[in-house]
């Protein structure tokens, strides 16, 4: 998968409150595991993983950042040259929820250039869920962003999250740039699948 | 049948088919010339010509203010190729289109000659030629692509074509062919309507013949040609336009009214300048113009004429602009780009004995010099035709224009000034002033986020308006060497001083803001803690030196110690860390030789991760004083194998490995740090020297703390709680630890929480802020985080690199609170983490760095901790990164500041020219957005490696695109300035201001009331004065009269306006032609007498029923 035809690098930076389930949404993407026995992230943590879209190839830099308050400061220089920002919520806490606007005023001071905003609502494997697809929707819609429901734990939605993301950043002209020269973006008919809204 | 026509597979002949069927074409054996009519009718039909077009009557002055449309497409005339084009009113095509079967009852004339009747269009101000000559708004064109058509019987060839073509489709839009050499611009055409037809002529020469060079003669030429000799001139309608030039506007109009002081441009370094050098308003062309007379009227022959302009009913006038003249604001950045292109380095030019001025413009200027001119500017002539498109290929050219006047100043004067100098220096660390310009950008956030660039009135801001003034007016790229040098100077005079920069903040550097400005921020934050150090430092030292002898007045070695300290230099302030907690126990001091080496007792190895050395300049030896009472009295030894991310120079790790070995006793392996000689030695005076040696170094280090007033925790009782949990044995390793631990270094108490196994309560320590860092530090940093891979392995490395934070916040909590677990700390810290009395299992996770990191923290307030931000060394890069900038990145790294500044000016001009000048603002938007984009994507320096990313081709020549713009808008702001200066005296400022806009906005204007209105008289006033100007000059006896005439009052012998510089005529008359009984078919006379071009465009129609 990886190698010459690669189209482009994209970055990717997924934020949201400490333990709603960043790394393991990632990890789930990435190699298809859940892991409980994964610990709290110090940090900015990186993964690397290559999606093919309607035939072309992109590399996804995935930076993985701490929700803990105190590692907050460090976050915002990761923004900057972002072409996607992944905003996860966890569907059983409303404080991790309601927190989403001051992410969302720090990725528009801080990045530098337009980006595409994801916004997911994990754990939805869990019983006690206490913010509903309906919330989660009006928030992406009057906040222009991605929306999907997803559970790390039972991949549910994971990497339909992950292909949608790159898919809108690839259609988004002047987000990106070509790796290498010549190669033509293969653009396929948009089919906006159930589960899916993009506002 | 075409269907059967094997050589067309297209589909023409059927669409004929169905519009005519009785004309079918075939091609089967079609010969060139047949071939060349059917790709016109195919044209034709293409573009839906191939009906009767009727449409209501031309607006007034629609051929220059309506929307003109082409279309064209290629013919081919036996191989020679050719171009059909149509040129159409926008309007035509909406409209609707009536057909023409209904229109056989009644004779009526076609659009062609309705429109060619028309007066309310006449001289359109902007249009194409035929149109203005013919009175079209609509015809087609043949031109040839290569060869002009020379001979008469091609000419005729083609002309007959066309005429077939326009048969065979039932078009009736005239159509032209162009013959002759093209610069002649002449053409022959034809047009065809159900009843009339009518042929087009022109005649083209260099001189009027003496005949024709009046109505008179051209109204009997008319006449001739259409046979009709007897026919009354009450039947010719004339319309006459007489166009006279002014190229001077004289001392009252001319722009700019002052000249820019060369001085005040070289001693402004609080904003830029603007202003022109030169008019860009540099001609006006005034018409005369007289719309309708019948020819009886009109006295107008070879020995007198009637025609008094200042009694034509109508004036109007038209400007023309000049695009290179230069302006200021685009001088100073495309001057300060030329040294973008320089390759030396700030050495290279300040050790440079002799600069010289560059080579070109110094001859240039050398001839214009003119020893004369003491103030005045001497315009350069324009030389070449004016357009935008020169100020955009040749930027050099149009700075040439202005060199002179900045030469004069920077002449000789290849360097600043000392005191000039030292003055700029001054003022750029003077405290900041509010900005008088809005400094917002369009859509409200700051403009200098936008633009990536720095706040108005800061250090920055500044430092790029004296640089870019400096190189304008001091001595280029040199002058700029020097006043970088300067500057960097003073920072380091600042920073030795521990005096903060005064006009910028001190915050964490600004990631929106331009990397320059993020070093500055940076700077200014290591400065503040310095400062705040020494401040420190100097109390505690003064405390110390007090106690010191009153106390311990028999070893003044340590005092001597303390004083060598204070005065050592700044390359070995940065040390190993050095903790040292109060000891109360005095002992016997086995005082080491070296003063480095008092902190140098335990020396622990990290294992470092391999490969990382070299980039991040991590130092994997850290110096630790294991003297921790606990320790000492518990003798249990916590392994502490505290792995910090410290940097250091290689040249201090060398001196540390010195120090090692100047310690007697080498220090133990690992955390048994707890050599005999800890416990020999008195570690209160000691910890006095540590403090003062390591000043830079241990900033949080103070004597004197809030842990007297923080009760001790009960021995008894604290020892007596029973361990609940399975917290196992480090719990209790813990209690008994802190045992005798005093509190240290509490902020607050957090909420109502308690210890878990203390009856304390909760307290959130003082911590140690995290280091700041410039975008190129942390994309440096993100490089690495990268480059670890995505492995667990990498992850690991990841964490634990970042975990310094983490350590020192743990480390503090212990301080703060004896006795506490990591439960409780991660209560406060990740409150998530702790569930229903206990940790989260991904906290539990056996090995995970929180455990590990715990373990190994010691009770340490952040005080005493080694500092995670080394503000020295962070201080000492900014100023080596500043140092090294050649003079090429130094302008790459201002230009957004100039940027900014000149848009600011620019948006503060436009709000107040927005009556006259309204599309300024939608252009400084544009401005905006691309300057934005291109400073955005700037991607500048790494500081580590110091190394410095030069703009690539592409981006360079969109900073150029950029300039281009500010130049563009610029012209037009001193456009609008200079007209409304030259019109200034029309009256209130609203009325100039509608005036102006109008002027700007049209390409013709006409007067108010002619000669006799307002405006008119002040367009009279200056070609009087024009005129008396010219007098002098043909007569030089009494030119000291005239120079005192001008201006007070008329003079008789000079007219208002000088000789016309062209006239126009358009002679109309609806005849019967070509006989007796025909209908009367219009007829049009267009003609231009010039001073070098007499032309002729004659329209002749023909009733083709009645002939
Ligand atoms: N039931 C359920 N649990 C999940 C899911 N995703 C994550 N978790 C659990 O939630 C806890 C936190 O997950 P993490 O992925 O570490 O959370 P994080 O957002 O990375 O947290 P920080 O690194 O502190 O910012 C872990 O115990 C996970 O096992 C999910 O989809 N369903
Ligand atoms: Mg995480």
């Amino acid at each position: 998968m990886d190698g010459e035809d690669v189209l482009t690098t994209l970055k990717i930076l997924i934020i949201g409150d400490s333990g709603v389930g960043k790394s393991s949404l990632l990890l789930r993407f990435t190699d298809d595991k859940f892991d409980p026995d994964q610990s709290a992230t110090i940090g900015v943590d990186f993964k690397v993983k290559s999606l093919t879209i309607d035939g072309n190839t992109v590399k996804l830099a995935i930076w993985d950042t701490a929700g803990q308050e105190r590692f907050r400061t460090l976050t915002p220089s990761y923004y900057r040259g972002a072409q996607g920002v992944i905003f996860v919520y966890d569907c059983t806490r409303k404080d991790s929820f309601t927190r989403l606007d001051t992410w969302l005023s720090e990725v528009d001071t801080y990045s530098t250039k337009p980006t595409i905003k994801m916004l997911v609502g994990n754990k939805i494997d869990k019983e006690d869920r206490v913010v509903t697809r309906d919330e989660g929707l009006k928030f992406a819609r009057r906040h222009r962003m991605l929306f999907i429901e997803a559970s790390a734990k039972t991949r549910d939605g994971v990497e339909y999250a992950f292909e949608e993301l790159v898919e809108k950043i690839i259609q988004t002209p002047g987000l990106w740039e070509h790796d290498g020269g010549g190669k033509k973006i293969k653009l396929d008919s948009e089919q906006q699948p159930a589960g899916l809204c993009s506002c | 049948m075409s269907d059967e026509n094997p050589s067309t597979s297209k589909d023409p002949p059927t669409e004929i088919q169905e519009e005519e069927v009785f004309e079918i074409i075939d091609f089967t054996n079609a010969s060139d010339w047949e071939k060349f009519i059917a790709q016109i009718d195919e044209a034709i039909i293409d573009w839906h010509l191939n009906r009767y077009i009727n449409l209501p009557p031309l607006q007034k002055n629609e051929l220059t203010s309506g929307e003109w449309i082409t279309k064209s497409t290629p013919l081919s005339f036996s191989n020679v190729p050719f171009t059909l084009t149509l040129h159409q009113l926008k309007q035509l095509e909406n409209e609707h289109f009536e057909d023409s079967t209904n229109q056989d009852e009644e004779f009526q004339l076609p659009l062609y000659g309705k429109d060619a009747m028309d007066r309310t269009n006449d001289f359109p101000a902007r249009a194409h030629c035929l149109s203005r000559w013919f009175g079209l708004r609509c015809f087609l064109l043949i031109t040839p692509d290569t060869d002009p058509v020379m001979s008469k019987s091609k000419l005729n060839l083609l002309r007959s074509s066309a005429a077939i073509a326009l048969n065979n489709t039932g078009c009736n839009i005239p159509m032209f062919v162009q013959i002759q050499e093209f610069w002649r611009r002449l053409y022959v055409g034809h047009a065809t309507s159900p009843g009339i037809m009518t042929k087009y002529d022109m005649v083209h020469l260099k001189r009027c013949p003496v005949d024709h060079a009046h109505v008179h003669g051209l109204l009997y030429m008319l006449k001739a040609k259409l046979g009709l000799v007897a026919m009354p001139s009450l039947h010719y309608q004339v319309a006459s336009r007489f166009t006279y030039m002014l190229k001077d506007w004289g001392s009252n109009g001319r722009w700019p009214a002052k000249i820019p002081d060369p001085e005040a441009l070289a001693s402004n370094f609080n904003t830029l300048l603007t202003g022109c050098l030169d008019d860009p308003v540099t001609e006006l062309h005034l018409a005369a113009t007289w719309p309708y007379r019948t020819g009886d009227m009109i006295i107008d022959n070879d020995v007198h004429s009637d025609y008094d302009p200042l009694k034509a009913p109508r004036w109007s006038i038209r400007l023309l602009y000049a695009d290179d003249v230069t302006c200021l604001l685009a001088y100073y950045l495309f001057e300060f780009m030329k040294t973008a292109d320089r390759r030396e380095t700030l050495q290279d030019l300040l050790h440079y004995q002799e600069p010289k001025p560059e080579q070109d413009i110094g001859n240039v200027l050398d001839r214009l010099s003119d020893p004369n001119t003491k103030t005045v500017i001497p315009i350069v002539p324009k030389k070449l035709a004016s357009g935008i498109s020169k100020v955009v290929s040749n930027p050099q050219n149009f700075l040439r224009r202005g060199a002179y006047a900045i030469s004069r100043i920077s002449k000789g004067v290849e360097r600043i000034r000392p005191d000039v100098l030292k003055d700029i220096i001054k003022f750029i660390f003077s405290d900041s002033e509010e900005s008088s310009y809005a400094t917002e950008s369009r859509d409200g956030t700051l403009l200098h986020h936008k633009l990536k660039a720095a706040p108005v009135g800061s250090l920055t801001h500044r430092l790029a308006i004296c640089a870019i003034v400096v190189n304008l007016c001091h001595g280029g790229v040199w002058a700029l060497a020097q006043l970088w040098h300067a500057f960097v100077t003073e920072l380091r005079q600042m920073l030795d001083s521990a005096t903060n920069l005064s006009a910028i903040d001190i915050s964490p550097p600004d990631l929106r803001t331009s990397l320059l400005h993020q070093k500055l921020q940076m700077l200014n934050c290591c400065i503040f803690r310095k400062s705040e150090r020494e401040t420190k430092a100097a109390t505690a030292a003064a405390q110390e030196m007090e106690e010191t002898i009153l106390e311990q007045a028999s070893n003044p070695d340590e005092v001597l110690d303390m004083s060598v300290e204070l005065t050592k230099p700044d390359y070995i302030e940065d040390e190993g860390s050095i903790e040292g907690n109060k000891l109360s126990k005095p002992s016997e001091v086995q005082k080491p030789d070296g003063l480095f080496a008092v902190g140098a007792e335990a020396v622990e190895e990290d294992s470092g991760w391999p490969g990382f050395e070299d980039e991040l300049e991590i130092d994997d030896e850290e110096l630790e004083v294991e003297t921790s009472d606990t320790e000492q009295h518990e003798n249990k030894i916590e392994p502490s194998a505290t792995q910090e991310l410290t940097s250091q120079d290689t040249n201090e790790v060398q001196m540390e490995k010195n120090q090692v070995e100047n310690v007697e006793s080498s220090p133990d392996e690992d955390g048994g740090g707890k050599s005999t000689f800890d416990t020999d030695e008195d570690p209160g005076p000691r910890q006095k020297i540590a403090s003062l040696q390591s000043e830079s170094d241990d900033e949080f280090f103070e004597c004197e703390e809030e842990s007297d007033d923080i009760a001790v925790p009960e021995v008894a009782k604290t020892k007596s709680k029973p361990s609940k949990t399975d917290t196992q044995a480090e719990i209790a390793a813990n209690k008994s630890k802190f045992l005798q631990q005093e509190a240290a270094g509490r902020l607050n108490q957090c909420g109502t929480l308690k210890l878990l196994y203390e009856d304390e309560p909760l307290y959130i320590p003082i911590t140690q802020e995290h280091a700041p860092q410039t975008e190129d530090q942390l994309e440096e940093q993100a490089e690495v985080f990268s480059k670890l891979g995505d492995t667990l392995e990498g992850s690991q490395v990841r964490a634990k690199m970042q975990s310094t934070s983490l350590l020192s916040d743990m480390e503090a909590f212990k301080a703060a609170n004896p006795g506490c677990v990591l439960e409780d700390f991660v209560r406060w810290y990740s409150p998530r983490d702790f569930e229903e009395g206990c940790l989260s299992p991904r906290m539990r996770i056996p090995g995970n760095l929180w455990v590990t990191t715990w373990s190994s923290a010691r009770p340490v307030p952040a005080h005493r901790q080694k500092r995670i931000f080394d503000d020295t060394k962070e201080a000492e890069k900014v100023l080596h990164f500043l140092t090294n900038l050649k003079p090429a990145e130094i302008t790459q790294m201002l230009l957004p500041m100039c940027v900014q500044e000149t848009l600011l000016i620019l948006r503060a001009s436009s709000s107040n020219l927005l009556p006259c000048l309204p599309s300024l603002p939608p252009l400084c938007n544009q401005i905006e957005t691309r300057a934005s984009q291109l400073f955005q994507s700037w991607k500048m320096a790494g500081s580590v490696a110091n190394q410095f990313v030069s703009w690539s081709p592409d981006e360079k020549s969109k900073v150029e695109d950029v300039l281009r713009q500010i130049a563009f808008a610029e012209n037009l702001v001193e456009r609008a300035r200079s007209l409304q200066h030259k019109f200034s005296s029309l009256g209130e400022v609203k009325v100039v201001n509608a005036f102006v806009r109008n002027l700007l906005e049209h390409p013709e204007v006409e007067l108010d009331g002619g000669a006799n209105g307002k405006q008119g008289k002040i367009v009279r006033d200056f070609f009087k004065a024009d005129q008396a100007r010219q007098h002098a000059i043909n007569n030089p006896q009494t030119n000291n009269m005239e120079t005192n005439a001008e201006g007070s009052k008329p003079h008789l012998t000079t007219p208002v306006l000088p000789k016309p510089a062209g006239r126009e005529f358009i002679i109309r008359t609806m005849a019967k032609h070509p006989s007796r009984i025909s209908h009367e078919v219009p007829h049009r006379l267009y003609a231009v007498l010039a001073q070098s071009e007499f032309r002729l465009a004659l329209s002749v129609s023909s009733d083709t029923t009645f002939f």
